[in-house]
């Protein structure tokens, strides 16, 4: 007597069938399902880091509009102050004239170097800097004036200047023979100045040197 | 079907016939007999194994051919024990399918003792064997009438346990076989017999007579078994209630003999329904006690072992397979409803970065509107005010200057200097570091004391006081004497004419000073 196929119990063909489809479920059916959890898990986190960046970038540009509304006023003075435009050193050298001549100033003269140009950035736009340096040489009775003229030629000049460099020399004393050239209707001259200024211009976008 | 008690089929199989008992706890709810020469055969007894089908079947054989013997292996390596045990067996019954050995206890023997048995296969027996197999109720196997009796005529007997060697004897006659005769010591079957019935209609003092007779031969055996005259030794003789009274008239050869009929031997066992208060056949007795206990020894047929085995397998996959259906569902169930929060979250989250988004764009669209935007303005204004760090204080300097001179002195000659406009020695670039310095200044300046100060000690005396007030005045900004008006500064030669003591120098005195302005 032997054992057949027909011997073996329904109870465990139909358990090993059960185990079979066990095996094949987990097989296919969960490992597609874990694959596709991987994948809700990479959506997932993509969408989490998303929002937190979104909100700091909105953050930014709400702090980027307060800080517009309070720079917006100096920016305007100094676009006024001609800081933005292209550098004429003629115009300058008018504009100087003008100012000396509203001092007592005696032996002046000028230079004004050739500009130099500095490439640099604005708002990620490439701009140039404009810069030009004058010599101004006085002489005057009175410190005073040189100094009040030296002023006026700084805030005078269109744009952006500073001094870079500024001497004073008393050249002679305030004595009886001076007395006596001032009582004459001279103008005799006790100081001489020197004074070299930087002076600034930022190109319009787009405008060449 | 009792709802409360669980019901089993005891199955006696004897020579002549076989009866079927049904047992709930210790109740006989029915039994039913067919013969052996039945037309129908065991299929008689299908439809009462079908009153419960759940409801196990033991199967106690009471035939001629069942064969016991002793045999007492050798000590072997524990190992080893079952391998010898089974050559034992194969040896001591080559022919037989259904043979096992049952250890028993046995005084006075070296080594380990078992009752070797054997079931051979008849053709009756292979007849049930077929039907049991096609039947939906349990079934374990055969077991053996008298190996499962044991133990029942000590407690008929109601013996006490004595010293010395107690015997016993359990003589009954059984509807499907005879007269079976079981006769243990020390709780081990000694030796067994089956005898023919005597005719129907016998009288009741020939029947008795006749179980007389077969005692005295049984006891020619038991006496080669060790048995001596003296040993204490009980006989349960079970018979109908004629036979009881005839035996009462006999001189059987023991040391005491309790004779019962069937129904009052249930009654002694705490059985009941078992028999016919005037019944005669004792095997429902031997049925209801056997289902109350597990079996001594059940022996198979390979193919039922292989069966049983395969059943087994079936019922351990079964659960295997319902354990993993179970996992895999609770995995699955899990999986998707970790992929249900995953999905969830995934919609929270999209839903805040789509608010997140919508924010942004309306304040990017804000910024959009800006007539001019932030970042140029600020750097624009940041450009701006690079130049103004550098940008000179000279007016600032010189009023706050004036302060420290006082009346008694007088700048000849001033020079201020930005950092960035001087120029390195060599004509190179300058560091870094000192690029981060812009915004810093220098001043030279010669200073004329108005107050003659004729003595040397006093001028340069006075060149110091000046350096202290410029520095009260202009701090933190540092100042230095760089010459003074004699000059006595270190690798400075001082040379002149020779005046009068303590010097005499009317024309004025000048120091030169250097302020180092911080930015």
């Amino acid at each position: 007597m032997t054992v057949s196929l027909r011997d073996i119990p329904a109870k465990l063909a139909i358990a090993l069938a059960v185990l079979v489809l066990n095996g094949l479920g987990l097989a296919f059916g969960i490992s597609a399902l874990l694959d596709e959890q991987e994948a809700l898990a990479v959506k997932l986190v993509a969408a989490r880091q998303q929002a937190p960046a979104a909100n700091s970038r909105a953050q930014q540009v709400r702090r980027d509009i307060d800080e517009a509304a309070r720079l917006l006023p100096r920016y305007e003075t100094i676009m006024k102050s001609g800081f933005v435009g292209t550098q004429d050193r003629l115009a300058a050298l008018k504009r100087i004239e003008e100012l000396g001549g509203n001092h007592a100033l005696g032996d002046s003269s000028y230079r004004i170097a050739p500009e130099k140009t500095r490439p640099l950035q604005i708002a990620g736009q490439p701009r140039t800097m404009m810069s030009s340096e004058i010599e101004l040489r006085n002489s005057a009775l009175l410190d005073q004036e040189i100094l009040d003229f030296w002023a006026k030629v700084l805030e005078g000049l269109p744009g952006r200047a500073a001094t870079l460099k500024a001497s004073l020399t008393r050249t002679g004393e305030v004595d009886q023979a001076l007395l006596a050239r001032l009582r004459k209707g001279e103008r005799p001259n006790l100081v001489n100045g020197s004074i070299n200024i930087e002076w600034q211009s930022l190109l319009p976008r787009g405008a060449q040197p | 079907m009792n709802l409360f008690k669980t019901s089993r089929f005891v199955l006696v199989i004897g020579d002549d016939g076989a009866l079927l008992v049904q047992v709930t706890g210790k109740r006989v709810r029915d039994a039913w007999f067919v013969a052996a020469d039945a037309e129908e055969g065991p299929q008689a007894l299908a439809a009462y194994l079908a009153l419960d089908r759940k409801a196990p079947v033991s199967v106690l054989v009471d035939v001629l051919e069942q064969v016991h013997r002793d045999e007492t292996l050798p000590k072997v390596n524990p190992f080893d024990r079952a391998k010898v045990l089974k050559r034992r067996i194969d040896l001591a019954f080559p022919n037989d399918e259904m043979k096992a050995a049952l250890p028993v206890r046995k005084t006075g023997t070296d080594g380990t003792s078992y009752l070797l048995t054997a079931l051979p296969l008849s053709p009756s027996l292979a007849e049930w064997l077929e039907f049991l197999s096609k039947q939906p109720n349990p079934f374990e196997g055969f077991a053996l009438l008298p190996l499962e009796s044991l133990g029942m005529a000590r407690e008929l007997a109601r013996a006490p346990t004595g010293e010395g060697r107690q015997w016993f004897a359990l003589i009954g006659l059984h509807v499907t076989g005879g007269f079976r005769q079981v006769i243990e010591t020390e709780g081990r079957l000694v030796v067994t017999r089956l005898t023919q019935p005597p005719p129907p209609d016998t009288p009741a003092d020939e029947v008795a007579a006749q179980i007389e007779r077969e005692f005295r031969s049984t006891l020619t055996y038991i006496k080669r078994m060790g048995y001596v005259e003296g040993d204490h030794l009980d006989v349960v003789v079970l018979a109908e209630p004629a036979v009881v009274e005839a035996l009462a008239g006999q001189a059987l050869p023991a040391t005491r003999v309790t004779a019962l009929t069937p129904y009052q031997a249930g009654e002694r066992l705490g059985l009941k329904r078992v028999a016919d208060p005037e019944g005669a056949f004792a095997d429902a007795v031997h049925a209801a006690w056997a289902a109350g206990r597990q079996r001594t020894l059940v022996l198979k047929t390979p193919l039922m072992r292989r069966r049983q085995m395969m059943a087994s397998s079936g019922n351990w996959a079964a659960r295997a397979a319902a354990a993993a259906t179970a996992a895999t569902l609770g995995f699955t169930a899990y999986t998707v409803n970790e992929s249900a929060i995953m999905h969830d979250e995934i919609d929270a989250a999209n839903a805040r970065l789509a608010h997140a988004q919508a924010e942004l764009r309306q304040a990017e669209a804000r910024l959009r509107e800006l007539p001019v935007a932030p970042d140029e303005m600020r750097q624009l204004i940041a450009a701006y005010d690079d130049l103004g760090r550098k940008a000179l204080p000279l007016p600032t300097f010189l009023a706050t200057l004036a302060r420290a001179l006082g009346d008694d002195a007088r700048i000849d000659a001033i020079s201020i200097q930005a950092e960035t406009a001087k120029d390195t020695p060599q004509g190179t670039r300058r560091p870094a570091a000192a690029q981060a310095k812009a915004g810093g200044f220098e001043v030279t300046m010669t200073v004329r004391f108005l107050t003659p100060l004729p003595d040397r000690q006093q001028a340069v005396d006075a060149a110091y006081a000046l350096r202290d007030r410029m520095r009260d005045v202009l701090a933190p900004h540092d100042v230095q004497v760089s010459r003074l008006p004699v000059p006595v500064l270190p690798g400075e030669s001082l040379q002149g004419k020779l005046e009068e003591p303590g010097g005499a120098n009317t024309g004025p005195r000048r120091a030169d000073f250097v302020v180092r302005g911080k930015p």
